[in-house]
């Protein structure tokens, strides 16, 4: 059963009543402190499966990961055994500075070097395996030596650790840099794909050039829907996940959202079962 | 670049202008390379922007939206965050609203954010139990001066000569603008704490100020009643001691060494 991302304004509605969703992905950062927050999210992990997606561990950083921050992180999984525990391929800080914004990396033999080093030494300190998820990407490097499904799949099968596609990111990416879907999709480790992010992204434009903004507000675009039956059709289903973090509409809308990726399941389901006949 | 020079030039180009060195870097792909960047530069200031709207709601409704904005835009080139965790980012806020000249019109808006970067850390503060009187049922009265009470991990005390909590009050998300309020009707001396889930602010006396003051920074009962005394000769410690015990106002007693 699908997903949905957990955020402040639906504490409330869930605690009221039950949801037909089938877990609950949180940002950690926002469950370091205590009062209602944490005591939210304890009462809400005895209904429902958690899973931690991280926004601000850096794992691209050359720097590496920040310490306090790692042990925060352990904790909280200590605390709440989550079923999948996630963070992005992106960085967010250099020289002590945290910009909150998942920056892109270079697509270079020592950026890989430097990512793989950081999952690893973030697996070591959890004690556990994460996914690592790939980017909404908006530029690219002129010294990048590989594409960016290139790059994502050798740290996966370097660091070993699993893969979190995000369908809508791979969507955006493809659009604001001028490649294929496809390609990319064709690209990602099927047997390392361990969970599936699923949103909505706004089009801006720059210049008269069309650019597709991750901003999380809206329902999941058609073209994603799309990728996504694609995918299961090829890998079969995983843990999916719907994000909504603008403009956050009623919990509603979201359970919605995430029937609507339950349908696909079963109907792809069925598919393969009569394919199978 | 090295990817660690890569990343320090980014850094200075989202906060500050990007050097042509890190232009030539960026790959335009039919833009120009300063407004591939600039879309992250905007995604970094809106996100902190709307982190400190968040933590500092009284002030950005006093101000305006698009002062706010021109505000934080100010403060966070000069001071970015240091840590990842968006609730802890604007503990300099206060500070730098005291220094900005365009503020100086509301001459009461620092001690507005002072106050609401207090309810901000006391909202977020750590769970932890509340001391219970019972701790000190065993200490003999002789080993009470030289007694250290660290207070709860939300307590906060703020100060003003400006009636900051009918401000805050008047201005918080959703509250209906009264009347007017006269800066000169008096200051506010205030307890700001988690009670349950929600942050209360409590009107204290002077003396009781300076009292919690000295046992915040780690002052024993003695230096602290030193300090009571010398604002309120009728001070009164076993009435004063009760209350807080009252509110959970403390979480550790450490006790003198015998």
């Amino acid at each position: 059963m699908t997903g949905i991302g957990l955020r402040f304004p639906h504490h409330d509605a869930l605690l009221a009543a039950p949801a037909p969703v089938g877990w609950l992905e949180i940002h950690p950062e926002n469950y370091f402190g205590g009062g209602r927050p944490r005591h939210c999210l304890e009462r809400l992990s005895e209904r429902y499966p958690l899973s931690l997606h991280g926004v601000g561990l850096s794992l691209g950083s050359a720097e590496g990961p920040d310490s306090a921050h790692l042990e925060k992180l352990r904790k909280l999984i200590d605390r709440f055994r989550p079923i999948l525990v996630s963070e992005h391929v992106a960085w967010t800080a250099q020289g002590g500075i945290h910009l909150n914004d998942l920056l892109p990396l270079p697509y270079t033999a020592e950026a890989l070097e430097t990512l793989v080093a950081n999952i690893d030494r973030t697996q070591d300190v959890l004690g556990r395996h994460i996914l690592i998820e790939n980017p909404s990407s908006y530029l690219s490097f002129t010294r990048s030596e590989m594409p960016e499904w290139d790059f994502i799949a050798a740290a996966v099968a370097r660091s070993g650790c699993g893969l979190l596609l995000d369908l809508n990111n791979l969507y955006v990416s493809a659009r604001n840099l001028g490649f294929d879907p496809d390609t990319y999709l064709a690209a990602m480790p099927g047997d390392a794909i361990g969970e599936i992010h699923l949103a909505g992204h706004a089009v801006r434009h720059i210049e008269a050039v069309e650019l597709r903004i991750d901003d999380h507000g809206s329902a999941v675009d058609e073209a994603v829907w799309s990728l996504y039956r694609q995918l299961v059709r090829r890998i079969g289903p995983r843990p999916t996940l719907i994000e909504w973090d603008s403009r956050i509409p009623p919990l509603a809308t979201l359970v919605g959202e995430a029937a609507k990726a339950d349908a696909i399941l079963a109907e792809l389901a069925a598919e393969a079962r009569h394919a199978a006949q | 670049m090295r990817l660690n020079e890569l990343q320090a030039a980014m850094r200075a180009g989202i906060l500050g202008e990007p050097t042509e060195a890190l232009l030539a870097e960026i790959d335009g792909c039919g833009l120009a390379s300063a407004a591939r960047l600039r879309i992250h530069r905007n995604n970094t200031l809106f996100g902190l922007t709307e982190a400190l709207r968040t933590s500092f709601p009284a002030v950005a409704r006093l101000v305006g939206d698009r002062f706010f904005d021109f505000a934080a835009d100010r403060f966070i080139r000069g001071a970015p965050p240091r840590e990842p965790r968006l609730a802890n980012y604007g503990a300099g806020f206060p500070a730098f609203l005291a220094g900005f000249e365009p503020a100086r019109t509301l001459p009461y808006l620092p001690d507005i954010a002072r106050l609401e970067w207090a309810v901000n850390l006391a909202y977020n503060a750590p769970d932890e139990a509340p001391l219970a009187p019972a701790a000190l049922v065993d200490l003999a009265p002789d080993a009470y001066p030289r007694l250290r009470l660290a207070l709860h991990s939300s307590c906060r005390l703020v100060r003003s000569g400006f009636p900051i909590k009918r401000i805050w009050l008047a201005n918080r998300p959703g509250a209906e603008t009264e009347g007017t309020i006269d800066l000169a009707e008096g200051g506010a001396t205030l307890l700001v704490m988690r009670r349950e889930f929600e942050v209360v602010l409590i009107e204290i006396e002077p003396a009781e100020h300076d009292f919690l003051a000295s046992l915040r920074d780690g002052g024993t009962i003695e230096t602290a009643c030193t300090c009571a005394l010398a604002t309120d000769a009728a001070f009164d410690l076993a009435g004063l001691l009760a209350r807080q015990f009252a509110r959970g106002s403390f979480a550790r007693a450490i006790l003198p060494a015998p």
